[in-house]
Order: structure tokens, then C-alpha cells, then sequence
């Protein structure tokens, strides 16, 4: 059996990912940095079991907990959805994809939580809607529709940039 | 469940998020690394503490409520809607008396 991921080697495979899920939560970098801090802290304490299977979508799951602690703790849900959004997408050199990336992380800004995050566990953590809904604790079929209504209204926001960019 | 991604979608999937500030890994490691891990119950405490409640749990449930009286020795078989009924009695008949 593999030894267990040490404390670095997890922070270099999914602190990233895992930031950004925050992000999905709190709307804001700061509070994001402080449950990413919280996070390690917690995973220092414990043992991670070993024979899993599948350890980005068991730390995410951790992950999600963590963050429904923290919305019930500090009650901002509703602050968070309407903040000003987190800078999500890497610069890019090209001006076309940069714009891209900025209107979508608006776009992302807009959605409520549940389709933001799964959208982001989906596109960008490479998670099955299978995998997603056993990190959120929900139906399979809420995972699927959640990131079917995420898409098209990505897609609604994005249109006439999106339209403009792709060679028709 | 999982169908094909459209083109919309693996546009989006192509951009990259941005990686996190080179700093805070040494401050996040840090800071989990001074957090004590904190200590399991040793096995054998675990085995004594259920010990001692099962033996708690058996002698609760064996010992009678209160005393036999020596008359009453035979009456361990009593059941408990009789022992009712004769305590109720008793103190009827006390009452009576006074």
C-alpha cells in the first residue's frame, strides 16, 4: 500500500483547487487564504485513512465541509454571492483569452453558489458529476442539473464575446 | 451521466486558474506544522473504559432495587406488575390503619 501524502506534497497537488473552491464560498481572497489556512491546519491534525481511492475528491469533500462550517459560522452567504469576484484565471498573454477570463470570472460571480461551485469542481477539478455529488452530499441528478443551469447561463453572459473570438 | 463536452466547454476548461502566491506555502505549512496532532485514545483505555461499563451495565441489572426481606426471599421471580400490586396493597392497609 503507498505511503500517505505528507503535508507539502498535499499542498502542492490541491491547495490551489482547493482555494478556489473556497473562493466559491467566500467571495473573497482573505476569508478564501484564512479557510485554505484553516483547512492544512485541520488535515495536520489527522490521519488521512489510507486506500482512498480517489484523494483530490476526498479532500474536496473535507473541503466542502469545512466551507458550509464556515457559511453557518459566519452567515454571508448572501454578502458573498454579491461580492466583487475573485480574480480565478491566470493572466494571459493573449488580450482575446484575457478578456475571456475576465468576463467569465464576472460571469461566475453571478451564478448562486451551488451551480458556481459545481461548475468550477466540474470544469476546472476534472470531478465526475458522480464524483461531485458524493464531495456535496447530493443527488447525482442536482449535481448534473445544477452544472446544466451553471453552463447556460455562462453561456447567455458570454455569448457576444464568446461568438466574437470563435472562428465561425 | 458524464456526456461529451461541448466546444463552449472546453474553452472554458483550457483557461487556467491562477496558481496561488509562492508565500503562503511556506506560511501555511508553518503554521500546520506547529499545530500538536493530537493524541488518539490508546486501545487498552478504550477496552478498560467499555469494560468497566459493561461490568456497570451487568451489575445494575442484576441487583435488586432494593433488599429482600427474608420472607420475600422466594419472591426474586416475582414479576413486576405483581410487586406492584402487593406494594400498593401494603400501603393501602397502612393507610387503612391509621
Amino acid at each position: 500500500m503507498p505511503a500517505a501524502p505528507t503535508l507539502p506534497e498535499l499542498y502542492d497537488a490541491h491547495a490551489a483547487g482547493l482555494f478556489h473552491y473556497f473562493t466559491s464560498f467566500t467571495g473573497n481572497e482573505a476569508d478564501a487564504k484564512d479557510l485554505l489556512q484553516d483547512f492544512f491546519i485541520k488535515l495536520a491534525r489527522q490521519t488521512i485513512p489510507p486506500g482512498i481511492a480517489n484523494l483530490r475528491a476526498w479532500l474536496l469533500r473535507l473541503a466542502h465541509h469545512h466551507a458550509i462550517d464556515w457559511l453557518r459560522r459566519h452567515r454571508v452567504r448572501r454578502d458573498a454571492e454579491g461580492a466583487a469576484p475573485v480574480e480565478i484565471f491566470a493572466t494571459h498573454e493573449d488580450p482575446d483569452q484575457a478578456e475571456l477570463a475576465q468576463r467569465l470570472t464576472r460571469a461566475l460571480a453571478l451564478l448562486p453558489l451551488e451551480q458556481r461551485s459545481v461548475a468550477q469542481l466540474k470544469l476546472w477539478d476534472g470531478l465526475t458529476f458522480e464524483e461531485i455529488a458524493e464531495v456535496q452530499g447530493i443527488p447525482l441528478n442536482t449535481a448534473a442539473s445544477r452544472y446544466r443551469y451553471a453552463l447556460e447561463k455562462l453561456r447567455s453572459e458570454l455569448r457576444p464575446l464568446y461568438d466574437e473570438l470563435k472562428p465561425s | 451521466m458524464n456526456p461529451t463536452p461541448d466546444p463552449f466547454e472546453n474553452d472554458l476548461r483550457a483557461l487556467q486558474r491562477r496558481p496561488l502566491p509562492p508565500e503562503w506555502r511556506a506560511e501555511m505549512l508553518h503554521a500546520a506544522a506547529q499545530t500538536p496532532r493530537l493524541a488518539r485514545t490508546p486501545r487498552w483505555l478504550l477496552a478498560g473504559w467499555s469494560l468497566a461499563w459493561a461490568a456497570t451495565l451487568v451489575m445494575y441489572f442484576t441487583t435488586p432495587a432494593e433488599p429482600s426481606a427474608p420472607q420475600a426471599a422466594g419472591m426474586s421471580h416475582t414479576t413486576p406488575p405483581l410487586l406492584w400490586q402487593q406494594r400498593a396493597a401494603a400501603i393501602e392497609a397502612l393507610l387503612a390503619a391509621n
